[in-house]
């Protein structure tokens, strides 16, 4: 008797028939109801289960390098995305970003399953508890939109979804990072603006939010997929004539650059965690309009 | 006696027939195109190219075309269909325009 159970692939859940060897194959009562042909077919069902298409036509899950993100091209994508400024120059649009090269053609990272996300709104009363009365007395002092919780799943099948992990992985890393140090024209600002989409305009109307939390959680549980980056290097300079290095640049010295290529594994599946925090500048406060607000007519502002 | 004859899903398609005696096997190939997917047999499969022919092509008497693609990984076109063999899935088009099924 064929044993059936139930394995999680992706969003949906597959049938795995076990012990399933010569004579032993499963009935239509046998599949489980919420197989992937949801039509109860067993030959549909198996060859799913087996990354096949009837006709033996190539299909996306045979390990070809076909991405889980896939990208939107009709400019309605309605999945939660996190991107920074169309004039930024910083992070995926830098014109140099590295590891967050696929970033560009989602514009921010997409999570390619629907995360679990929870924004909550607050209006906060101070009490005044009057000497000999019934009833406490309140008195408003604020509202805000308090810290959206996001998280998701991220599935590695291969290469570039490995490279695309990497990016947001990169991407979340440093944006909450300020620009410390040596970091060139942006030196001394805080941690970069991110904006926030999703599920259309009336829900997440590419809200303006700092991110004041990340974490990625690598389960030990699951493989983990090997992946090559090619990252830029150390730059030298050297003065040509006595082929020493210099702090010169310009005639008589050469410069070089070295480029790094690391080989980086990554989890199949793994969850990344958020926190963001919506801002608002005190001009854009000032537009606010309770009115306009209600009637849904500020979701151009990015207010919630 | 009536005439045995094979259809055009069968290995005996092309060999002759004397009654109910078999002539020397006709060999039936299946074009090998470079973009047939290479396909790991899952457990589900295993020892059973005839529900693999039935699920992918609708015909289960097609259970013998596997080994026509891979001749060099199925030796035996049953017990050598084990789990985990790595062989390539010939496409319906290929059987339609090879063997006229």
């Amino acid at each position: 008797m064929p044993v059936v159970e139930d394995s999680k692939v992706g969003l949906f859940a597959t049938p795995v028939y076990g012990n399933a060897g010569l004579g032993n194959n499963p009935t239509a009562d046998q599949i489980p109801k919420n197989s992937v042909s949801g039509s109860g077919d067993p030959a549909q069902a198996r060859l799913s289960k087996a990354g096949l298409s009837p006709g033996g036509a190539m299909t996306t899950g045979m390990g070809a390098e076909a991405p889980i993100i896939g990208f939107d091209k009709s400019g309605e994508e309605w999945r939660v995305r996190i991107s920074v400024s169309p004039k930024a120059q910083i992070l995926y649009r830098d014109p140099n970003p590295g590891v967050m090269k696929y970033l560009k053609d989602t514009d921010g990272v997409i999570f390619p399953y629907a995360p679990q996300v929870t924004v909550s709104y607050a209006a906060r009363y101070g009490s005044q508890p009057l000497t000999h009365t019934n009833y406490t007395n309140f008195f408003y002092e604020a509202s805000e939109v308090q810290a959206i919780q996001i998280s998701g799943e991220f599935s590695v099948q291969n290469d570039f979804d490995a490279q695309y992990l990497l990016g947001a992985l990169y991407f979340f890393r440093a944006a909450t990072k300020m620009f410390y140090g040596n970091s060139g024209t942006y030196q001394g600002a805080p941690p970069p603006l991110v904006y926030l989409d999703g599920y259309g305009a009336h829900y997440l109307p590419h809200v303006p939010c700092l991110v004041t939390q990340f974490s990625h959680t690598m389960p030990n549980d699951v493989d983990y997929i090997e992946t090559t980056v090619t990252s830029k290097g150390e730059s030298k300079t050297i003065d040509s004539a006595t082929k020493q290095p210099t702090s010169k640049t310009g005639a008589g010295t050469i410069t070089t650059e070295s480029s790094n290529v690391n080989k980086t594994r990554l989890p199949t599946v793994s969850t990344i965690s958020i926190t963001l925090q919506p801002v608002y500048s005190r001009t854009k406060q000032k537009e606010f309009d309770f009115g306009a607000f209600a009637r849904g007519d500020m979701i151009t502002k990015g207010m919630l | 006696m009536s005439k045995t004859s094979y259809s055009s899903a069968s290995p005996y398609a092309q060999t002759r027939t004397f009654g109910n005696f078999l002539d020397v096997m006709i060999n039936r190939p299946v074009s090998k195109l470079d973009d047939d997917v290479l396909y790991a047999i899952d457990k589900v499969y295993e020892f059973r190219p005839d529900m693999l022919a039935s699920d992918l092509y609708g015909n289960s008497s097609l259970w013998w075309v596997f080994v026509q693609r891979n001749p060099n990984v199925l030796k035996d076109p049953l017990f050598d269909f084990r789990a985990g063999v790595q062989i390539y899935i010939p496409k319906k088009a290929t059987l339609q325009s090879d063997l006229g099924v």
